[in-house]
């Protein structure tokens, strides 16, 4: 485990190249073993390595980070970072050498090269959808000059970008990107973190092999972080992004949780699990569907003109215990 | 070949730093001189779609689209490292040296090395001499040399000036052509 909060490591394949942090060798060594052991199996998994993880930060109190942030490329350059916003912010006033710093940005740049071709290539007849979302990023980055420039019909060019610039951006387009561009179809899965699967449900491509991929992955986040993931982003060229809800001993895992808790058969398989696991997953799950109900909700609303939302918060405690008593019915 | 189909190739611009790759992409797709271009750092991705009706690749029916894919690389050598991870997929070459840099052409014979290394099936590949609007410093016997050497076709060499446009679109439909009848033929 590590006692700062903020760090970085780069690494290419197993050679660690700078780290960033106080971090002693056992971590840096832990950590760089882990993320190729990652790459590995996301790759066999999803046809590539795991992007990001967020922590479950309810799972300790005393967490050393709420997030971890990873970019690798082509199975061969690591860049991992704990709570990515304020250490990139911290790693921009390092004095990296020179060397490193335009290898860091050639690999950044590399990788959103390759997510937008990928993109612009599998979106024929709706080219501009990648455009929208890489725009989007870039004014979520601050970015103050014309965003054509950079990327448009077709064409990006990320060349004028500093690493800070980069860092950041690919921060803002993984979670972009797994929020409206999920690349993956609909499953779940419910494991014990020790391996048994109680439930598979949707088309995935090895459950057995993802529920050990899974429970290696707790152990990860538990003896490096002592916390559990929240949600998983694997991919470079596309991203696929997971959730994880956690129980004391299972773990339900899901992809496209708006379609899934919309199909019958699934809530009839979830139904259906021994009391144990429905015990103890019950929580998690509430607590997630509340937090996606009301992100839906709260992004709706800002939309809002002022009088409408103070009319609909007047009228909320009533619609609210009227929601309240028909979903009881139910 | 099915009606209205759209076919897709990947196209890899190399050469060292400053011959002018960059600027001849944006001669091609935009068909003007850009002057002082930043150096490309990491790659730079541009597309072009060319119609049947274009009539620049007789083997395109009319209802059929060309996607190209121009992936330009960093000249830097610095940059080198991360090449093997955008050269997958790639299904032609050029090969660029600047007219008044006779190093630029000697520094080919690594990339065509580094190159062949990650891109193990036989390739079209052109060989360009950017810059031909000013005068040319290296001899005629070194730029065959390079071809007989790195066995290129001696029909793929071009000449070519961002400049004032000399064989721009010349070599790009070259190269477009030659991979789309290879495609063709599979």
């Amino acid at each position: 485990m590590t006692s700062t909060s903020n760090w970085a490591i780069f690494a290419k394949e197993t050679e660690v190249m700078w780290h960033f942090g106080d971090l002693s060798q056992e971590f840096i060594d832990n950590t760089v073993n882990f993320l190729n052991g990652l790459d590995a199996m996301g790759t066999e998994l999803f046809g590539s390595g795991v992007a990001s993880i967020t922590l479950d930060q309810k799972s300790n109190q005393v967490i050393s980070a709420s997030e971890i942030f990873v970019v690798s490329l082509g199975s061969t350059f690591f860049f991992i970072a704990s709570d990515p916003l304020i250490t990139m912010r911290l790693i921009y006033h390092e004095n990296l050498p020179d060397i490193l710093e335009d290898q860091m940005r050639s690999i950044l740049i590399g990788q959103a090269t390759n997510l937008y071709a990928n993109l612009y290539t599998e979106s024929s007849g709706n080219e501009g959808q990648g455009d929208d979302l890489f725009w989007t990023a870039l004014y979520e980055i601050g970015y103050v000059k014309d965003v054509k420039n950079v990327v448009e019909k077709g064409r990006c060019s990320f060349s004028e970008f500093g690493l800070l610039d980069m860092m950041l951006l690919h921060y803002q387009l993984r979670k972009i990107f797994a929020e409206k561009y999920p690349k993956t179809e609909p499953w779940a899965i419910i494991a014990d973190e020790s391996g048994p699967i109680h439930l598979k449900f949707g088309k995935m491509t090895n459950a057995t092999s993802l529920a050990g991929y899974l429970s290696v992955l707790f152990m990860f986040c538990k003896e490096l972080f002592n916390s559990s993931p929240k949600s998983l982003v694997f991919g470079g060229d596309s991203l696929i992004p997971l959730e994880v809800l956690n129980g004391d001993d299972f773990f339900l895992s899901l992809t496209r949780w708006d379609t899934l808790f919309n199909d019958k058969n699934f809530l009839k398989n979830l139904n259906k699990l021994d009391r144990k696991i429905i015990d103890q997953l019950g929580f998690p799950i509430t607590q997630f569907l509340a937090e996606k109900l009301s992100a839906m909700m709260q992004k709706e609303l800002k939309n809002w003109s002022m009088n409408q939302l103070i009319t609909a918060y007047k009228k909320l405690p009533k619609y609210l215990e009227n929601l309240n008593k028909e979903s009881k019915k139910r | 070949m099915k009606s209205g189909a759209a076919y897709l190739i990947k196209i890899l611009v190399a050469g060292e730093s400053a011959v002018g790759k960059t600027t001849l992409i944006q001669r091609y797709l935009s068909n003007k001189f850009l002057v002082g271009t930043k150096s490309t750092i990491g790659i730079d991705f541009f597309t072009k779609k060319i119609s049947g009706t274009d009539e620049i690749i007789p083997e395109l029916n009319e209802n059929e689209f060309l996607h190209i894919q121009l992936w330009d690389a960093s000249g830097e050598e610095k940059f080198r490292e991360v090449l093997p991870l955008y050269s997958a997929g790639t299904q032609g070459v050029l090969l660029c040296f600047d007219s008044t840099r006779p190093e630029t052409l000697q520094k080919l014979y690594e990339w065509d090395e580094v190159l062949n290394s990650l891109i193990p099936d036989p390739i079209p590949k052109i060989l360009i001499q950017t810059k031909c609007d000013l005068d040319s410093r290296i001899e005629q016997e070194l730029i065959n040399d390079f071809i007989r050497e790195r066995k290129l076709n001696e029909a793929n060499f071009f000449l070519t000036s961002s400049k004032n446009g000399t064989n721009v679109q010349k070599t790009f439909n070259e190269i477009a052509k030659t991979i789309f009848i290879q495609l063709h033929e599979i």
